[in-house]
């Protein structure tokens, strides 16, 4: 081919072409010579078609353009939502009329009442003979010097965000003061939705508030319970024309304190474990805390900088795992928990929004996000969305819901004599219920340790990894046999061996090629007979999955049928999540080769609204569907399991990434509870309550030991935090792709991580299945009560006297 | 691919980076803990300094003090008596405060209760009339001098002795001419010079003085030199390295401090980073994230602008955008590398072991550890663990020196029976080459019958064989081995390059190039693992193909193109596939002698550099010497035209790759416009 062209270049050489085209002579025969004439028309004509073609695709291309956004528009449209429909009137129901506070509902514990002008509530504890007020008392009042706008927000029981265009960013704070607004008080005999576990009362109160001149309308219901009421938004509605309806709270300032006020107390919020803000403590760092519950949805967040999967078992972000806040005045405790809804939870310190202290939870029915314009340089401006995050989507083909949604609804605790132990202790009982888990078994511990039952020994062994495109195996499955039986020779009768980075390319496995099984590894046949040795030795073996992400498409997945779709109509810009449909797809497809594991550990598993036409669905409902998921998986996992393997296995089938408490269930682990904070500097301290509303119930590990300091450790124990180790066969200090190795080489550390194991194992099967009663620390000891135990931690560096008992440094002392 | 892996952890919540030798970050666990938030009321604060009793003293700008905090941050003592937004503050030994009081423009020195003893503003001196008298921060030396800090001067720190007497200027800042910027010395005239050339020094952004005597800057806005340690002759002992970290921001230290035991922490404002460096000026770690956003925590720094570092190495950052400052407790990990590249430092290796073996037991990546245990088994006379833990730490140049010391104990240890093995190799080569007649012989087509069908008349090899008539090594000579013989031929190009050239293309030329291209690709995978760490530390680690391919195979075709297409336009004669041919035969150097280079490369050390640059040199000039040859040959050029078309070649070459990178971006332009515009019209609606 090429020697043609090149002989066509020579005769044009050799021929002189050139000179003649540019000779005047040329010009001469051109016009003469009729072949030439219509050679040259010919090229005219060729011309015009080029042109013509040219107008044509532009014209076409904008065509398509257009059509393309319409498509576009079309989706949108598809995602219109059923309108919610205001809740029935009960047929039991009486109109409350008359002005100021009534009392409305009353048990054996509260009186509530009501002020029929305004909506706000107190609350009487009898037993404590103490007052909740949903606004501040008109001393404390007297305290603060705000501005007109504040003072109304201060004496409201409603606190709204409006905005006039959903394009902008511009917003106004509404409160029933600057407002027109009506509000009707009904009594109702028996509540909407009657919910025989809340142990609600048959009688309930509901107020209707309609703000004219907004066109906005919300109702909530209150029922008593033993312990506080539960407050259920019945009924919000901005009628989807402007002002729009953005956020909503109600009773902002329940239990607000002053902060010159002389009473005392702090702000619990759910930040890491549990974090305080004392009332005296705010420094001028004029910061609150705002925080999403269960973290951001990533729906709403297309910036394309922010990663939206976990890498190496760590997020990006800090999230909110408990939907709970609460209040400490003067031994008083209110507790909340955000039973339903997309909320965010705010703390605020005194002199931040005003002159108190507040905690609260903001409902969100707009979340605002970005439109991202240019993906390279995050370019985009901010908006509003038009669906409301409640709203019900429907399924266009049958005009039917897609999901029925769960009303937004907070319970709230009122204790005395308590503060955020009580919360926590509270807190658990509350997940026990709704979840219905049970307590775990305490173990038969033996007189000396040896011979009764102890806590698993939990290793995560790392299969391999990609450097480059090079992949490396870091344990292959002979040599994690070679492990187990190592554990075996050193007295270890039983341990969880989690296996990651065993699929295609290890730990950068690119979902969802997940296989085959490398066979630098030793192939499927390899894991198995892995698996089988370990089991035989008593040990159970969890395998690191993902089912929820993918790195790329193929394998019957694409990406605009099979992903979740932000707000803009897009795949997520940091990491494409699967839709729930298209997990479970994958779970059927695979259940097969995870049928010899005794468990999975769970990775990237997110609640995500989706905008996916094919199956829109808001956040409720993807928390709806993981859960169905999780259960699922379970299911398949314990059906391929005889008898033996689930004793071995403490029936523990999926290890979660991070205790999302929405997911709990019976047979759950959570790979990674936070011991310490955010270091967030509006939280004052950081306090243990999640793992203390987890023990007993929830099996829970802290970070890996590899990575954590001596007194981390210590600290793990003292809130029971499981220990967990990491191996690798191969030299560790490759650089990986995507793995964090830190020191784990089997020959260098497998000794002393047994060690550590006996050191500590004999508490934490003392412990095993124990609520935590009391928990304490002063002065770097910590005193923590178990059900007959008691555990001293000391995390300083000198020894500590404590009741005639000496506790060594850097050591702990368990008292039967 | 370490970008690849940094992208993957940026945004995680790992506190500590530890850093390779060309000082790449990679994340490892806390090395400072944050404790929490210290002082309250404070109002822009700025300079802080903490004494040898451990108090600290912070110049609280804006409520126009300074105070003394006790480690629960209240405040114990606060001097506000005539002080004007004061900005630096420095104690004494005897306990006098120093301060720098930047709104009265003066120095301000108070006794250790706070009492006033005396002030000085700008000194009478004639060489200052260009100065302004804005002092920042202070401190004084050994010898009692006091170096003040002023905003914004080129001239570098102000050097004065306690009573305010100006003795001269200090550590003044290079400047740099770019390349351009020399270009057009040449052309302006003295006028532009002074006006459009006049650099002025970058003015350092922070300075302390440590127990050792030595005056510590640090300057942002400067592409070296960030951090100085100067004696008193004002001679930076960093010679002006520079300190940038890659995949960062630039950096740009706002602050500065040093410990008593010589270790440096600096912050980094444009990264939200501290850096920890040893006496020498090594980065040993670093920590902190960059505040974007409302997430206000402890160790998320707004804007750094002071830091303090106690006894007990609790770090201390001030910080303005939270009016507040940042309290960090150092982790184990944090004191044993510190203790380990100190004791190292200063020679006492055996101290450093115990502390380097802590290290490594909590993170075996860490590459300071590494290297400072290789230095521990270096100093003890253990090289081959030295050698092992060096490369673990990937430096190469104590590797090779581990590996000069090893050598010569092989050497001498083994000297004898190496001697002998070759003098019996000597003797089995004499004795049995006569036996079996091996001998180099040169084989010439023309002798040979069964190939005088062969139209490569005169070509001919050197070839170790058995001359035997029968020998079954002959297999070449046989028929239906011609390619055999035409791939072992090729190798004539070593010795008579135009007759290789010549014709080359024939007789399934092309398949044999195609053979040999392999070969030469497999030859420089080999060299690539097998050349001493010491030459190439990378190795086959991270080995990518497609990287492999584009520096290898890809220049290939492109050369060969740019040849076809300079022979098209000029008279060259040569086709395609002898084209082709020719460039891949004119390689033949490298793909024979690369792998024998990256065995002898093993022998050899940093020390025999040259010997190494040396041959492989010749290699690449042979390349191009044949590569010259094959052009003028195939092409049937003279010696001046094939100069002239090389030149075109190149050119052409270039500019193919210009335009797939121009074709390339325009393409990525235009899909990200028209995704943009998409968009946009999306998010509308």
């Amino acid at each position: 081919m090429f020697d043609k062209f090149r002989k066509f270049g020579k005769i044009n050489k050799n021929n002189n072409v050139d000179k003649l085209v540019n000779s005047e002579n040329f010009t001469k025969i051109e016009n003469n010579n009729p072949k030439i004439v219509r050679f040259n028309r010919l090229k005219m004509f060729g011309k015009n078609v080029l042109k013509k073609l040219v107008f044509t695709a532009i014209f076409v291309g904008f065509v398509a353009v257009l059509l393309l956004v319409r498509n576009f528009n079309q989706n949108r449209e598809s995602l219109a939502v059923l309108p919610l429909s205001p809740p029935p009137i009960a047929v039991n129901s009486t109109i409350l009329q008359g002005n100021g506070f009534v009392p409305v509902l009353e048990n054996d514990n509260f009186i509530l009442s009501l002020d029929l002008d305004s909506g706000n509530i107190e609350m009487y504890d009898k037993q404590a003979n103490y007052t909740w007020r949903s606004v501040p008392s008109a001393e404390e009042m007297a305290l603060e010097e705000g501005n007109q706008l504040w003072l109304g927000n201060l004496q409201s029981p409603l606190m709204l965000t409006i905005t006039d265009n959903l394009l902008g960013v511009s917003t106004n704070l509404a409160n029933i003061h600057n407002q027109n607004v009506t509000i009707t008080a009904r009594l109702l005999d028996s509540p909407n939705e009657q919910d025989e576990q809340d142990e609600r009362d048959e009688k309930s109160v509901e107020v209707n508030f309609s703000f004219d001149n907004l066109n906005i309308e919300l109702a909530y219901n209150l029922t008593l319970t033993n312990d506080g009421f539960i407050l259920e938004i019945v009924w919000v509605n901005d009628n989807n024309e402007s002002p729009f309806l953005v956020d909503f709270t109600v009773f902002p300032f329940m239990g607000a304190t002053h902060g010159n006020s002389e009473i005392d107390g702090y702000l619990f919020l759910p930040d890491g474990p549990g974090g305080l803000v004392q009332f005296n403590s705010n420094r001028g760092f004029n910061h609150s805390f705002i925080q999403p519950i269960f973290g951001r949805d990533f729906a709403f967040t297309t910036d394309s900088t922010i990663t939206t999967v976990v890498e190496n078992g760590q997020f990006a972000e800090p999230i909110v795992n408990f939907p709970v806040f609460g209040i400490n005045r003067n031994n008083n405790a209110l507790m909340a928990v955000v039973q339903a809804g997309e909320a965010d939870i705010i703390g605020n310190p005194a002199m931040v929004q005003t002159g108190f202290n507040s905690a609260y939870a903001r409902f969100v029915y707009r979340r605002s996000y970005r439109v991202l314009t240019n993906a390279q340089t995050n370019e985009g401006f901010f908006r509003f969305a038009e669906t409301p995050v409640l709203s019900t989507f429907i399924d266009i083909a049958t005009f039917s819901p897609l999901a029925t949604i769960e009303n937004n609804s907070i319970r709230y605790y009122f204790l005395h004599n308590a503060g955020w132990l009580q919360m926590a202790q509270n807190y658990r009982d509350y997940l026990a219920e709704r979840y219905n888990l049970q307590r775990l078994q305490p173990l038969q511990t033996g007189q000396t340790g040896q011979t009764g039952q102890r806590i698993p020994f939990t290793l995560n062994i790392i299969g391999g990894d990609m450097a480059g495109s090079a992949f490396v195996p870091l344990t292959t499955f002979n040599q994690a046999e070679n492990i187990a039986s190592f554990l075996h020779e050193n007295g270890i009768t039983n341990a969880n061996l989690i296996i990651h980075g065993w699929q295609r390319r290890g730990n950068s496995v690119r979902s969802p090629q997940k296989y085959p099984i490398p066979r630098q590894l030793g192939g499927a046949s390899g894991l198995n007979n892995f698996m089988q040795h370990a089991q035989n030795l008593g040990y159970s073996v969890i395998l690191a999955d993902n089912f929820s992400t993918i790195q790329q498409t193929g394998n019957g997945i694409r990406l605009r049928r099979d992903t979740v779709f932000n707000a803009q109509g897009f795949p997520l810009f940091g990491g494409w999540h699967l839709t729930s449909t298209a997990s479970e797809q994958m779970l059927q497809r695979e259940q097969n080769r995870l049928s010899n594991a005794n468990g999975i550990l769970l990775q990237n598993l997110f609640a995500l609204s989706d905008f996916n036409p094919n199956e829109p669905k808001n956040r409720a409902t993807s928390m709806q569907n993981n859960r169905n998921f999780v259960q699922n998986l379970q299911q398949i996992i314990q059906n391929s399991q005889s008898i033996q393997d689930i004793q071995n296995a403490q029936n523990l089938q999926i290890f979660l990434e991070s205790p999302q408490t929405y997911l709990l269930q019976n047979g759950i682990a959570v790979k990674n509870m936070p011991i310490g904070g955010t270091n967030l500097i509006v939280i004052d301290e950081t306090v243990p309550f999640l793992p203390i509303a987890f023990h007993g119930y929830t099996p829970f590990f802290g970070e890996i030991y590899n990575r954590i300091s001596s007194v981390d450790m210590l600290r793990a124990l003292a809130v029971g935090a499981l220990p967990s180790f990491e191996l690798v066969f191969a030299e560790d200090f490759r650089q990986l792709d995507n793995t964090i190795l830190f020191s784990s080489q089997f020959d260098r550390r497998a000794s002393e991580f047994v060690a550590v194991y006996n050191r500590f194992s004999e508490v934490y099967s003392q412990i095993q299945g124990k609520i935590i009663k009391f928990y304490r620390e002063i002065d770097g000891v910590i005193e923590v009560h178990f059900e007959g135990e008691i555990l001293y931690v000391n995390l300083n560096q000198a020894e500590i006297m404590h009741n005639g008992r000496v506790i060594p440094p850097q050591d702990f002392l368990l008292i039967q | 691919m370490k970008k690849l892996m940094f992208a993957a952890f940026a945004l995680l919540l790992f506190a500590g980076f530890s850093f390779t030798d060309d000082l790449s970050p990679f994340p490892i666990q806390d090395i400072y803990t944050p404790l929490g938030m210290l002082g309250s009321g404070l109002n822009n604060p700025s300079g802080i300094f903490i004494d040898r009793h451990d108090r600290i003293f912070l110049a609280d700008r804006n409520n126009n003090r300074i105070v003394q905090l006790n480690r629960a941050g209240e405040i114990v003592q606060e001097i506000s008596e005539t002080l004007n937004q004061p900005e630096g503050v420095f104690v004494a030994d005897n306990g006098d405060i120093f301060v720098a009081d930047t709104g009265n423009r003066r120095i301000v020195r108070f006794d250790s209760n706070g009492e006033y003893i005396f002030s000085f503003g700008q000194p009478d001196d004639i060489r200052l009339q260009n100065t302004m008298f804005i002092p920042m921060q202070v401190a004084m030396d050994l010898r009692g001098n006091l170096y003040v800090l002023l905003l914004g001067s080129n001239e570098g720190i102000m050097v004065m002795s306690q009573d305010g007497e100006f003795l001269g200027f200090f550590g003044r800042n290079q400047t740099p001419l770019t390349f351009t910027e020399r270009l057009l010395r040449f052309i302006y005239t003295e006028e532009q010079i002074r006006t459009n050339l006049n650099r002025v020094a970058p003015s350092p952004s922070a300075l302390a003085v440590a127990q050792d005597g030595f005056i510590y800057t640090a300057t942002q806005a400067t592409d070296s030199g960030q951090l100085k340690k100067l004696n008193v002759n004002s001679e930076d002992m960093f010679v002006n390295r520079n300190f940038q970290v890659s995949q960062f921001n630039p950096m740009a230290l706002s602050a500065l401090t040093v410990s008593d035991s010589g270790v440096i922490f600096a912050t980094d404002r444009n990264n939200g980073l501290v850096y920890i460096y040893n006496s020498n000026g090594e980065l040993l770690a670093a920590f902190g994230e960059l505040l974007t956003g409302g997430n206000f925590r402890v160790g998320v720094f707004g804007d750094p602008v002071g830091i303090a570092v106690n006894s007990q190495y609790e770090l201390f950052v001030v910080d303005r955008t939270y009016n507040s400052i940042h309290v960090f407790s150092p982790t184990d990990l944090m004191l044993n590398l510190v203790a380990g590249t100190q004791m190292n430092l200063a020679g006492r290796h055996d101290y450093a072991e115990q502390n380097w073996n802590n290290v490594l037991r909590e993170n075996s990546f860490i590459q300071v550890a590494n290297s400072g245990l290789g230095r521990v088994y270096h100093r003890r006379g253990d090289y081959l663990t030295a050698m092992q833990f060096m490369r673990r730490a990937v430096n190469q140049e104590l590797y090779s020196e581990a590996r000069w010391q090893q050598r010569i104990i092989v050497i001498r240890q083994y000297f004898g029976i190496f001697a002998a093995v070759l003098a019996i190799l000597a003797a089995f080569w004499l004795i049995f080459a006569k036996i079996l007649r091996l001998q180099i012989v040169w084989v010439k087509n023309t002798t040979n019958v069964e190939n005088s069908q062969n139209k490569n008349a005169g070509q001919g090899r050197a070839i170790l064989l058995p001359t035997g008539q029968n020998s079954a090594l002959r297999v070449w000579e046989r028929p239906g081995f011609y390619g055999l013989k035409n791939f072992a031929s090729a190798l004539n190009v070593l010795k008579s390059p135009s007759d290789t050239f010549y014709g080359c293309e024939k007789n399934g030329g092309v398949f044999v190039a195609i053979a040999w291209l392999v070969v030469y690709l497999l030859a420089a995978f080999f060299a690539m693992g097998l050349t001493n760490f010491a030459f190439n530390a990378t190795g086959l680690n991270g080995f990518s193909l497609g990287n492999f391919l584009a520096v290898n195979l890809l220049p290939i075709p492109i050369w060969v193109i740019a040849g076809y297409l300079v022979g098209t336009i000029t008279k060259g004669q040569g086709k395609f596939s002898s084209i082709f041919v020719s460039t891949v035969y004119a390689l033949m150097p490298l793909t024979i002698f690369r792998v024998p280079l990256a065995i002898i490369s093993q022998a050899l050390t940093l020390a025999e550099v040259s010997i190494y640059l040396m041959l492989q040199g010749i290699m690449w000039i042979w390349v191009v010497i044949l590569q010259f040859s094959a052009i003028r040959e195939v092409q049937g050029y003279f010696a001046g035209e094939t100069i002239k078309n090389t030149a075109w070649m190149l050119f052409v070459s270039a500019m193919m790759i210009v335009f797939a990178v121009a074709l390339y971006g325009v393409a990525l332009q235009s899909y990200s416009f028209l995704d943009e515009f998409v968009r946009e019209l999306i998010g509308l609606v």
